[in-house]
């Protein structure tokens, strides 16, 4: 092992080694090797059906793979849930919230479960951030598609993670909302947190990613940094069409 | 296993408070006391009437209606609850954080027994009031029973999260629950009705369906926890204490069968179901 | 149809209707039996279609089996017996198996079975070997004694009866006569006894047995096997026949251990004890009749076996003994009666133990006891007084958890908005 593999397994918050998954003659996943290192913001891209999701899910833990290894932060999340699932934070594409609890009680089920004391200065300071402040008694159900994507946001940064890993976060946001939303991920990420960044809107994955690796058919079709992607006058999209 | 217990308990207590704030506890209290009303107000009619009643024990029956109306309200809630959360999206987001099939599991049983441990006291309590009302005496037989109660609700609630688990969609999990209980229960009253019959010709038809219920029910009587709970507190009513913990122990090992299968088929089947 | 076509139809008809009505027989050995439920004795018999016979544990009990016409009833589907027409009594020795070994080989004795309430054996009694002899001729010398007295009865009536009508014979018109009083009849005998009949005794311990006739050559005879099952009781108590003040021909029984008696405040109950055992009510019918297929297996019977009304009764720290009571129509235009203790030459109607109910809500305790001090066990009940009530305060713990409800959902409402509930101004923002 090189010096440069050596520093890939210390800094490595995401290792994922032939990682495969099928639903019965479907393959979603096929042999995906994925390295995320510490401290970056990976922007992890792919059309409808490339396998994203079902990658996410298993780095998370909740799908088992048909084959292939999954570390996460040094652990397996599947098989060590509670030491690995404590230090990441999540935001689903489609964020869920309990239909009998308000705002700051969905906040104060996700402190509990994660064992936080003193959440409270944060929860209010992260619901003034993304302006959802004075709507902390309303039903989370009865939030609009943008303000429960902030509410997911702020529950997945209230445990102060380590790893962020976020499914279309800015789905559904207006321009005021994605900004909001693009400065604190950034922040968080200048303070260490390693980010993994799924998102259709490639212009904000451009913004804000150092990396990002495009999944075309379960497969990694093109990864590296954005800068090195470009050609001159290219965006990502250009990247992304011609990838995929 | 400190994270586990952990995460149970903030699962338990969620679901507990969700469940204390909705009606449904409210309501079924109210029902069984509605029932406990009319069954006192027979014995005290018949008083008034015929002079006399005997009658062992005035309240276990109202409180073993309450108990199978609360477990059988539990049993739907079970039944339904991961089908639910599945089609809500917060199971899947449960499991983003610290929390296991055994841990959340143990959390929704904790959280039903524990919803269904409050019901009973308070319907004891209230049955304790309608004997300073009437007159007519609490047993010791009506502790036995709350105590009792709550591990066959136990086995209930395991039973309807074991079906949860089993079953993709919420209608198929309550479609599924309705066929085990209603066959459960029908096997028990039908035995019990059969059995009072007195039948004078030998060849009656009746007593033919007698010995198959009877037979039906012994078996139902092992798989059943409604048949438990009544079977041990007649134990009780008679002071066949060995009876009545046996009751016990069978419902407890129910409990721990039925969550071992679901934590397995919540593993097996993963949370898209 | 014509008219001799009719009736050559009917006659043909009438082998099969004639043929109908007469149950087809068979040759068959059974066994009749005088069997104990441990409270009174029953003679009964078992076909072979009974291939069980139950018995009870530690009692006497007579198998006399014999050949006889069996046919079956169908009116209440049940096999009977023509002793009548043959009954050939089956000689041997009786062989009782448990678990392969054999427990006891038995000859025929004599039985008898006799009933005498007023020797205390109104369930019965059976008399084994020279007992049995004895006890019939026991019998025999008191109905004789008894037959004598009616005659020499006879005779005193008949001549009372002449001085009577020679009396007011010779007294003037108008004037009373004396006529002295009527001779009183001999008391009925209380004993009945059966014939002497040659059985096998057993007497068995609680369990499952198997029993066979073997001729004097060894040979089993066939037909004489049966499995025999000895019942025992699950409990032993003390149950109660409750005559209450107000309707004391429909009297009440208080069998479980468990029952309380409700009353109201003030009310009378008459109690009358018997010692009884709890019996599987199937078991117990099968005992008293072994085609017997009603009664249930997960149901329980208590039998009375004898009267404790000569033990005293303890109510709460009282003692309270037997009394004897008469039953009076109330007079006038008042319907009902009234019961009161009793006196007069004629029978009592009732005789129990009175226990007064408390005068307003209570209970007293009940408890047939050994000389007053130690407590028959299964004896104690409890008598309480319930008071009427009105419906609304029965009402009340219905209403409370509905108000309980109704205020955690008032709370949880001002704890979490709804949209409704969110200020005009700011309710665009969240659309």
């Amino acid at each position: 092992m090189d010096d440069d593999d050596l520093r890939d397994v210390a800094s490595a918050v995401i290792r994922a080694e032939s990682l495969t998954r099928r639903y019965g003659v479907l393959t979603a996943v096929d042999g995906l090797d994925l390295t995320i290192q510490r401290g970056e913001i990976y922007g992890f891209l792919g059309p409808n059906g490339a396998g994203k999701t079902s990658t996410i899910r298993m780095l998370l833990g909740i799908l088992r793979p048909t084959a292939g290894t999954v570390e996460v932060l040094g652990g397996s999340p599947s098989a060590d849930p509670f030491r690995v699932k404590r230090r990441v934070g999540v935001v689903a594409e489609q964020p869920a919230f309990y239909d009998d609890l308000s705002a700051w009680e969905s906040l104060a089920f996700h402190a509990a479960l994660y064992r936080l004391t003193g959440w409270d200065a944060r929860a209010a300071a992260l619901i003034e951030r993304l302006g959802l402040a004075g709507f902390e008694r309303l039903r989370a159900v009865d939030y609009s598609r943008g303000m429960r994507q902030k509410l997911a946001l702020a529950r997945a940064l209230l445990h102060r993670p380590e790893l962020l890993v976020l499914d279309e976060p800015v789905s559904g946001l207006d321009p005021h909302g994605i900004r909001q939303v693009r400065e604190l991920l950034l922040e968080e990420n200048a303070a260490g947190v390693s980010i993994v960044l799924s998102s259709h809107i490639l212009s904000e994955v451009e913004r804000t990613a150092h990396r990002v690796g495009i999944l075309s058919a379960g497969r990694l079709a093109v990864e590296g940094p954005v800068s090195s992607l470009l050609r001159p006058g290219e965006t990502l999209e250009d990247v992304f069409v011609r990838a995929t | 296993m400190r994270d586990r217990l952990h995460a149970a308990r903030t699962i338990a207590a969620r679901d507990l408070l969700g469940l204390a704030a909705s009606p449904a506890p409210y309501v079924v209290l109210a029902l069984g006391m509605l029932a406990t009303l009319v069954i006192l107000r027979g014995h005290l009619d018949v008083v008034a009437r015929g002079q006399i009643l005997l009658l062992a024990d005035a309240f276990t029956l109202p409180y073993f209606i309450t108990a199978t109306i609360a477990m059988l309200f539990l049993a739907i809630s079970s039944a339904t609850a991961v089908a639910r959360e599945r089609d809500q999206g917060t199971l899947e987001t449960l499991f983003h954080g610290p929390v296991d099939a055994p841990s959340y599991l143990a959390g929704k049983e904790l959280a039903q027994v524990g919803a269904f441990a409050a019901i009973g006291l308070a319907a004891a309590l209230l049955l304790v009031a309608y004997g300073g009302l009437t007159g007519f005496r609490v047993t010791g037989v009506l502790a036995l029973a709350v105590l009792l109660s709550i591990p066959a609700a136990g086995a209930v609630v395991a039973l309807g999260l074991f079906l949860s688990t089993a079953t993709g969609s919420v209608r198929a999990a309550l479609a599924l629950l309705v066929a085990v209980t209603a066959l459960l229960l029908a096997t028990r009253v039908a035995a019990d009705l059969l059995g009072g019959i007195v039948v004078a010709n030998n060849q009656s038809p009746l007593l033919f369906a007698r010995d198959l219920f009877l037979i039906l029910d012994a078996i139902a009587a092992r798989l059943s926890p409604f048949s438990l709970f009544q079977d041990g507190v007649d134990a009780a009513s008679r002071g066949e204490y060995v009876g009545y913990l046996t009751a016990m122990g069978v419902a407890m090992l129910h409990v721990v069968a039925l969550m071992w299968a679901a934590i397995r088929l919540l593993d097996a089947r993963g949370l898209r179901g | 149809m014509r008219p001799w076509a009719l009736v050559a139809f009917l006659l043909a008809l009438l082998p099969s209707v004639l043929q109908a009505q007469e149950p087809a027989r068979r040759r068959e050995l059974v066994y009749s039996l005088i069997v104990s439920d441990g409270g009174a004795y029953n003679t009964t018999f078992a076909p072979a279609s009974a291939e069980v016979i139950y018995v009870f544990a530690e009692s006497d009990v007579a198998l006399a089996p014999s050949t006889t016409e069996v046919y079956f009833w169908p009116l209440t589907s049940d096999w009977r017996a023509d002793f009548g027409a043959l009954n050939e009594p089956t000689d041997g020795m009786l062989e009782v198996a448990r678990d392969g070994a054999i427990v006891a080989q038995l000859p025929l004795v004599d039985v008898i079975l006799q009933i005498d309430p007023m020797r205390g054996w109104e369930g019965g009694r059976l008399f084994v070997g020279p007992d049995a002899v004895e006890a019939r001729r026991a019998f025999e010398q008191e109905r004789q004694g008894y037959l004598d007295r009616l005659r020499e009865y006879g005779v005193v009536a008949e001549a009372h009866i002449r001085q009577a009508d020679e009396a007011r014979r010779l007294a003037p018109p108008g004037q009373a006569v004396a006529i002295p009083p009527a001779p009183q009849p001999p008391a009925p005998m209380s004993l009945y006894s059966g014939e002497i009949a040659r059985s096998f005794h057993v007497r068995l311990s609680a369990g499952e047995y198997n029993i066979r006739v073997r001729a004097a050559n060894g040979a089993t005879i066939v037909g004489s096997e049966r499995r025999l099952v000895a019942i025992a009781p699950r409990r032993y108590g003390v149950v109660y026949e409750v005559v209450p003040q107000e309707k004391w021909t429909m009297p009440e029984r208080a069998d479980d251990p468990a029952n309380v008696l409700y009353v109201l405040p003030g009310g009378v109950v008459y109690l009358r004890p018997f010692g009884a055992h709890e019996l599987n009510e199937r078991e117990h019918a099968r005992l008293r009749n072994p085609q017997e297929l009603s009664g249930s297996a997960n149901r329980w019977t208590w039998v009375r076996t004898a009267p404790a009304t000569t033990l005293p009764l303890r109510v709460d720290a009282g003692l309270v003994e037997q009394g004897s009571f008469s039953v009076r129509q109330l007079p006038g235009a008042a319907l009902g009666y009234t019961i009161v203790p009793h006196a007069g030459p004629e029978a009592p109607d009732l005789v129990a133990f009175r226990v007064d109910a408390p005068g307003a809500r209570g209970g007293r305790s009940i408890a047939v006891t050994d000389s007053g001090v130690l407590e028959l066990p299964g004896s104690r009940r409890e008598l309480r007084a319930v008071a009427p009530i009105a419906d609304w305060q029965l009402a009340l713990p219905v209403l409370v958890p509905i108000g309980v409800g109704a205020t955690v959902a008032l709370w949880r409402r001002e704890r979490v908005v709804t949209i409704g509930r969110l200020p005009r101004e700011r309710r665009h923002l969240v659309a």
